[in-house]
């Protein structure tokens, strides 16, 4: 039996109303996520994977964001009617979000002890001294050194890389069974990003959650996740295991952005002439007036004049591979 | 490449920042942001320099410009010494090198049009007769980096990240440098805009024989446009080497870590990471002997003691490591 699937998202749309007009940020995006596994979300700026992992645990302001359409199905139940109440049953005791700059979601004025022990509080009724004893063992677990005394120092005391671990904690407390990670690490030094990716794997190893992470780098990518979604213009445009994503790209949007960057281990020999990284010519679309057609269409080598009428739908073209290009 | 005279040749260049304390505000501490940099860079070539936040790259490549003001060293340009030059001069010397920023918008006046933004450099510099031939220029310079020149008329803050820092580009060339300082010029954009930028740097290097000292973060872009490369560690220069040998034959304990926490976009790549214990130690009170010590997973009881010099192991390759070295 294939593993229970957690999170279930159908046709989701939230829009934002601007002064400009209607903004699609997330236009139709459906994706899924098992128990224990690590689905990247990847695209570039203004994709909409931030605005689908906040619609998730309804973390966007409404007005001027609202839900347009589609079905948010958490183990079967939807919860974009939920009351806000029922969510917070749900926030971070089963679904838990880290974000990219801890200082920004972390409080200021409150020790990381006190944050992490009010969580436990809150979603498990621990009393205050084992709460505040929990937060040392979840320090401890993300490797802050010395947690009986650093549990009382407050955010601006650690480091970057050391409040994104106190981030992760605070996330982990109550065990969640699926954690939301957008873009953790990329305000990191690559040997800081290395270790908190370590962290985020040994973490649901043990605690067999899944994750969904949330980048634009697909280096991250390939090491860190088994499934992929590539969106493009706030709609995933193909999905597949990450093997099978690197190996056979089927859309035109994945295969440039693959061959657009330059691999560390692949530099140019000495005496030859240096390759040139390919590149995706002109920029994302406006949201506001998405184009006709394949969004991805102006910018597609291949495009011809089908694409810039009919809207490719996400189709199987394998089991377990899924692309939303007519070509 | 040794034979050539280089083009700029920095020796032992040391920039401090006082820290001010106590009662009467006496110099307490100096953080040693850049501590003894030797650095040759050619003519034509291009010389990358990595390094983590805080490692000091940054500060040297404006140390070179005299953006900031060294507090101690040797740099000379084309053979004369830049630490000495004053007015007149030190403006004839900076037309000969510019520099691009990582934030190309908070380098841009927003109260400016493009084409003020780039005829402003040849109006100080008295590179245009009349104002009709300052504009043949402007139009020139904006079809070299590949921008309408119909554009030249709009503020900033109507262009994309990617055409913002084009426009950075066209300001740079404006005054026909012979070096241009590329600080993180591409890590605010996205992969595929990245793609194009590094390539329009590599074609504008080919057509105006362009010397670049290209500092980043990222060693996979880092890698790819750079002749030669030098890894900075908390403010001193930890390896030279070409950029092919460099990845290849690492022999600088941090070099070997860095270069194996870039994560690379292949899935079915398994590699051996070395995950750095630690992080980056505070310049005010820098470890003894070779910063790296307290983190090295090689450290021998010298490393404390000493530090290294940056020695020649074979062509072109330095390394500053009493254990690489001595063998």
């Amino acid at each position: 039996m294939p593993p229970e699937t957690l999170l279930d998202i159908r046709g989701l749309k939230t829009w934002f109303r601007t002064d400009d007009g209607m903004v699609r940020a997330v236009d139709g995006v459906s994706l899924t996520i098992a128990r224990g596994e690590t689905l990247a979300v990847v695209g570039e700026s203004g994709c909409g994977k931030t605005v689908t992992a906040r619609s998730v645990l309804k973390l966007i302001d409404m007005p001027p964001g609202r839900f347009e359409a589609g079905q948010i199905l958490w183990r079967g139940r939807d919860l974009i009617p939920l009351a806000n109440a029922e969510m917070d049953q749900i926030r971070a005791s089963e679904i838990a979000m880290v974000f990219q700059e801890p200082m920004t979601s972390l409080n200021p004025v409150y020790t990381v002890g006190e944050q992490i022990a009010e969580s436990l509080r809150t979603h498990e009724q621990q009393s205050r001294k084992a709460a505040m004893d929990g937060a040392v063992d979840m320090l401890r677990l993300v490797q802050i050194g010395n947690a009986e005394r650093r549990v009382h120092d407050y955010p601006h005391q650690f480091s970057g890389g050391q409040r994104q671990r106190v981030m992760i904690a605070l996330a982990l407390a109550c065990k969640p069974q699926l954690l939301i990670a957008d873009e953790p690490t990329t305000a990191l030094d690559v040997t800081i990003q290395a270790q908190i990716l370590e962290l985020m794997e040994e973490m649901k190893q043990r605690f067999g959650m899944a994750i969904m992470l949330i980048t634009h780098a697909m280096g991250v990518v390939a090491e860190n996740a088994q499934r992929v979604a590539v969106m493009y213009a706030g709609r995933v445009v193909e999905e597949a295991p990450v093997e099978e994503l690197f190996a056979n790209p089927r859309h035109p949007y994945t295969q440039g952005l693959i061959r657009s960057i330059p691999r560390v281990d692949m530099g140019h020999v000495p005496g030859t002439a240096r390759a040139r990284l390919a590149q995706i010519p002109g920029s994302v679309p406006n949201l506001l007036q998405p184009p006709e057609g394949c969004r991805f269409a102006a910018r597609c080598g291949l495009a011809i004049d089908a694409c810039h009428s009919t809207d490719p739908m996400l189709r199987a073209i394998s089991p377990n591979h899924a692309v939303a290009c007519i070509l | 490449m040794s034979e050539t005279q280089p083009l700029l040749s920095v020796r032992n260049l040391r920039k401090y920042y006082g820290i001010t304390g106590g009662l009467m505000g006496r110099k307490v501490h100096d953080v040693r942001a850049v501590d003894g940099v030797s650095l040759d860079i050619h003519p034509g070539e291009t010389l990358g320099l990595v390094g983590e936040s805080g490692c000091g790259k940054s500060t040297t490549g404006r140390c070179m410009m005299r953006l900031i003001e060294p507090s101690a060293g040797e740099i000379r340009f084309n053979g004369k010494d830049v630490t000495k030059t004053e007015g007149h001069e030190l403006r004839a010397l900076r037309r000969d090198m510019q520099i691009i920023f990582q934030d190309p918008f908070a380098s841009l006046n927003p109260r400016h049009t493009v084409r003020d933004i780039i005829a402003e450099a040849l109006v100080i510099h008295r590179l245009a007769a009349t104002r009709a031939e300052r504009e043949d220029r402007v139009i020139e310079l904006l079809e070299t980096v590949g921008l309408r020149p119909d554009l030249r008329t709009r503020f900033p803050h109507e262009f994309s990240g990617g055409q913002r820092q084009r426009i950075g580009i066209a300001r740079a060339l404006a005054v026909q440098p012979k070096l241009i300082v590329c600080d993180e010029p591409v890590s605010a954009l996205d992969v595929s805009i990245q793609a194009q930028v590094i390539n329009l740097l590599e074609d504008l290097q080919e057509r105006f024989n362009l010397t670049y000292l290209f500092i980043a973060h990222d060693l996979s872009v880092v890698e790819h446009i750079s002749d030669r490369i030098a890894v900075m560690y908390l403010g001193r220069v930890v390896e030279i080497a070409p950029a092919h040998d460099l990845y290849r034959t690492p022999q600088h304990p941090y070099t070997e870590a860095l270069l194996s926490a870039v994560p690379i976009p292949d899935p079915k790549l398994k590699r051996k990471r070395i995950v750095l214990k630690g992080e980056l130690p505070n310049p005010i009170r820098p470890p003894t002997g070779c910063h790296f010590h307290p983190r090295c997973p090689i450290a021998q009881p010298i490393c404390t003691k000493e530090a290294p010099p940056l020695t020649q192991t074979n062509a072109n390759h330095h390394v500053a490591c009493h254990l690489r070295v001595a063998v």
